[in-house]
């Protein structure tokens, strides 16, 4: 199968929509003819499907997203790209209480497709306004469906159910995966939400991991093969919906779960995922849930400071070694 | 008021895979010291590896519970940490044997009682689970993770231990005649070194003898055994208390099977009956023995004791001393065999006996003597008339 990168990936779910659907058009903050994107996963767009598709905004993320709730309010299908996740926050009225609630506060008259698109992570020296993990604070905002491909066929087939839904769905990319490669058929495809991916089966203990951690998960788990211990690695894929059904079977085998996430451990998505756990799938568990995300501090600035609070394999293999035993 | 604080445990460690138990080589700390922790504490030996055990808390080393020298199974409780002023945890003392008779009790070392810290038991839910569905009492499992705490794998090998063990069908507790006769065998074995040792005896004249007077193989073999006795008393005794009694009297007791169990009467003064004599009390004992009433007195004071198993088809076995006498003859069936008589094969009804003797009294060759001294008496049965 040919390998593309992750941005490639996602630039060709927008082309393939975009030609699909005439509704369908993209908007944010240097997304067009000029800047193409700051990772470039719009280049070529504006050029293919003009200014008027492809569309440049003011430095006001406020008003990309209410823009995009009225667009998607009179039919369209907007895809709005938020050039650092962390801006995010300066949207949070328009996605939290608008774009989230129109449609229960209109009893279903108007739907509102609008697919967010924003990078998250740490890794890039950026400091603490570009490099956070904030998923877990839109898992806590009924209406809103999120997802985090970790790998360019995730990205593809993900993207494109996104812009199909009639939801609003908040699409999660990380800086560090833009440029990595993936087998992607050139066939159509989509993927369903809530179908978690088990991207490398074990017995010996099950690793839950999103976004980037899920290949810092893959990385630990063949170090640990050497060392005899089997890991079951899932990527939920969807945060909301979970694919809790797969995370149960998976412990159930196992017997044991490490939950890896970028994001602040308190009241991060793995605490989420922590307790799911207890409340189905406790009688299974041989050993207790451990769970490996961030601390709660800003992303330092310096590098080694940065590397120290992220998660990483030897943290991954710490935790693992903890419960297997 | 101060808040609860735990003892911390002192754990074997895990040296290797393979590692089951470790060995308390050396405390760097005697109880009351003051512990750091990190600081090593106690050197424990495994097979492969010697290892320096950290102090897991810093406080008093309130407990050595293993000393130096023992083996405590991987996971297993060394010592113990306090904080200065606390109280040791509950200790449950439990003795590491059954109480012994005080006569008993002198030549047995003193055996230091044993300590266990009273606690909740631990286990993961997934190992409680399995417990649960299996009726396991966890209990009776062994914990292998973490601070002694029982996992999956735990239950799952006594589930497969408890599979292989045979289904019980009825349980019978062991009581009178047999409880009796367990105690006995189990004296005999315990204490008399035995051997065994067999003779085959041509029967031929004995056979005609049953054709004219009415006794049975056993009773002549009373009789023969009253007469090989008088000529190897050393046979006819007891060894109790490092000293060997000879008996005047001659009391061959006769073993008899009944629903209850193996019952041994006897026959007084055996060597002061006529055969006929011996086969009217014989009978009347057996008769007595079958109903169960029999006396005491016609239960005990045996010197010798005769069991057959013949007519069962046996030839050969190794019966057991019946304590405190020296010596038991099993007697075998009486079947006709090709022997060779004169340079020719004829068939002889012929008989195996066999006798166990406590080594401690006699050794093979006088045992051997009394034997033959039995087999000749039993070929020519006149002799038993006289």
């Amino acid at each position: 199968m040919r390998q593309i990168t992750y941005r490639d990936a996602l630039r060709e779910a927008l082309r393939e929509e975009m030609l699909r659907d005439k509704t369908v058009f993209v908007l944010g903050e240097d997304v067009g003819r000029y800047w193409q994107g700051a990772f470039k996963v719009t280049k070529g767009l504006a050029e293919e499907f003009g200014d008027e598709r492809v569309r440049d905004t003011p430095i006001s993320e406020s008003a990309i997203i209410g823009v995009a709730a009225g667009a998607a309010i009179t039919g369209m299908r907007p895809i709005a790209e938020i050039m650092f996740g962390d801006l995010s926050a300066l949207a949070m009225d328009q996605i939290a209480n608008q774009v989230a609630k129109l449609r229960y506060m209109f009893g279903g008259q108007t739907k509102v497709p609008v697919v967010i698109r924003m990078p998250f992570g740490a890794g890039v020296n950026i400091a603490a306004h570009h490099s956070q993990s904030l998923e877990a604070w839109f898992m806590h905002v009924p209406g809103l469906k999120i997802v985090m491909p970790s790998f360019p066929y995730d990205a593809k087939g993900l993207l494109k159910t996104a812009i199909r839904d009639d939801s609003p769905v908040m699409f999660f990319e990380h800086k560090l995966l833009y440029s990595i490669e993936g087998p992607v058929p050139k066939e159509e495809y989509t993927i369903p939400f809530g179908v978690a991916d088990v991207k490398r089966e074990g017995k010996d203990v099950t690793i839950v991991a999103t976004l980037y951690m899920v290949h810092k998960a893959l990385a630990a788990a063949n170090t640990l093969r050497k060392e005899g211990i089997d890991v079951e690695v899932i990527d939920p894929r969807t945060l909301i919906p979970l694919d809790k059904q797969a995370i149960v079977n998976s412990v159930k085998k196992t017997s044991r779960i490490v939950i890896v996430t970028e994001d602040c451990k308190t009241a991060g998505v793995s605490a989420e995922i922590a307790a799911m756990v207890a409340e189905e799938a406790l009688d299974y568990l041989d050993a207790p849930i451990k769970r490996v995300a961030e601390p709660d501090t800003p992303i330092p600035f310096s590098p080694p400071l940065e590397q120290f609070v992220i998660p990483n394999e030897k943290s991954i293999i710490k935790a693992v070694k903890e419960i297997v035993y | 008021m101060k808040g609860p604080r735990l003892a911390t445990k002192i754990l074997m460690p895990k040296l290797s895979l393979t590692m089951k138990e470790g060995t308390v080589s050396e405390w760097f700390k005697k109880e009351g010291d003051m512990v750091e922790k990190g600081e090593p504490l106690v050197e424990v030996l495994s097979e492969k590896a010697t290892y320096d055990v950290e102090a897991p808390a810093s406080g008093v080393l309130r407990k050595i519970l293993a000393p130096e020298g023992t083996d405590v199974p991987v996971a297993g409780t060394l010592g113990i940490i306090t904080a200065p002023d606390e109280e040791l945890p509950e200790i449950e003392t439990v003795a590491a044997a059954p109480k012994i008779e005080a006569e008993e009790a002198v030549a047995v070392p003193e055996k230091k009682p044993v300590e266990r810290i009273k606690e909740r038991i631990i286990a993961s839910p997934a190992a409680k689970r399995l417990a649960r569905e299996n009726g396991i009492d966890l209990n009776q499992v062994r914990g292998t993770g973490p601070e002694g705490r029982i996992v999956e794998e735990d239950v799952m090998s006594l589930i497969e231990e408890v599979k292989v063990m045979p289904q019980v069908r009825e349980v019978i507790p062991l009581t009178g005649i047999k409880k009796t006769a367990a105690e006995r065998v189990s004296l005999s074995a315990r204490t008399a070194p035995q051997s065994t040792i067999s003779m085959e005896v041509d029967m031929s004249n004995a056979v005609k003898l049953r054709e004219k007077i009415h006794v049975s193989y056993t009773d002549m073999l009373v009789k023969a055994v009253v007469k090989a006795l008088a000529e190897h008393p050393l046979i006819n005794s007891a060894l109790e208390n490092e000293k060997i009694k000879i008996f005047a009297d001659i009391n061959v007791g006769v073993a008899v099977a009944t629903e209850r169990g193996l019952i041994v009467p006897v026959i007084y003064n055996s060597d002061r009956k006529t055969l006929e004599k011996i086969a009217s009390v014989s009978k009347e004992l057996i008769e007595k023995t079958k109903q169960g009433r029999l006396t005491k007195e016609e239960l005990t004071g045996g010197t010798f004791t005769i069991t057959n198993l013949g007519m069962y088809g046996v030839d050969v076995f190794t019966p057991i001393v019946n304590p405190p006498e020296t010596a038991i003859l099993g007697v075998g069936r009486v079947v006709e065999r090709p022997v060779v008589v004169d340079g020719q094969i004829v068939a002889r009804p012929m008989m195996q006996l066999s006798l166990t003797f406590d080594h401690r009294v006699v050794d093979g060759a006088p045992a051997a003597e009394f034997l033959r001294k039995v087999k000749q008496v039993m070929e020519s049965p006149d002799t038993l008339l006289a």
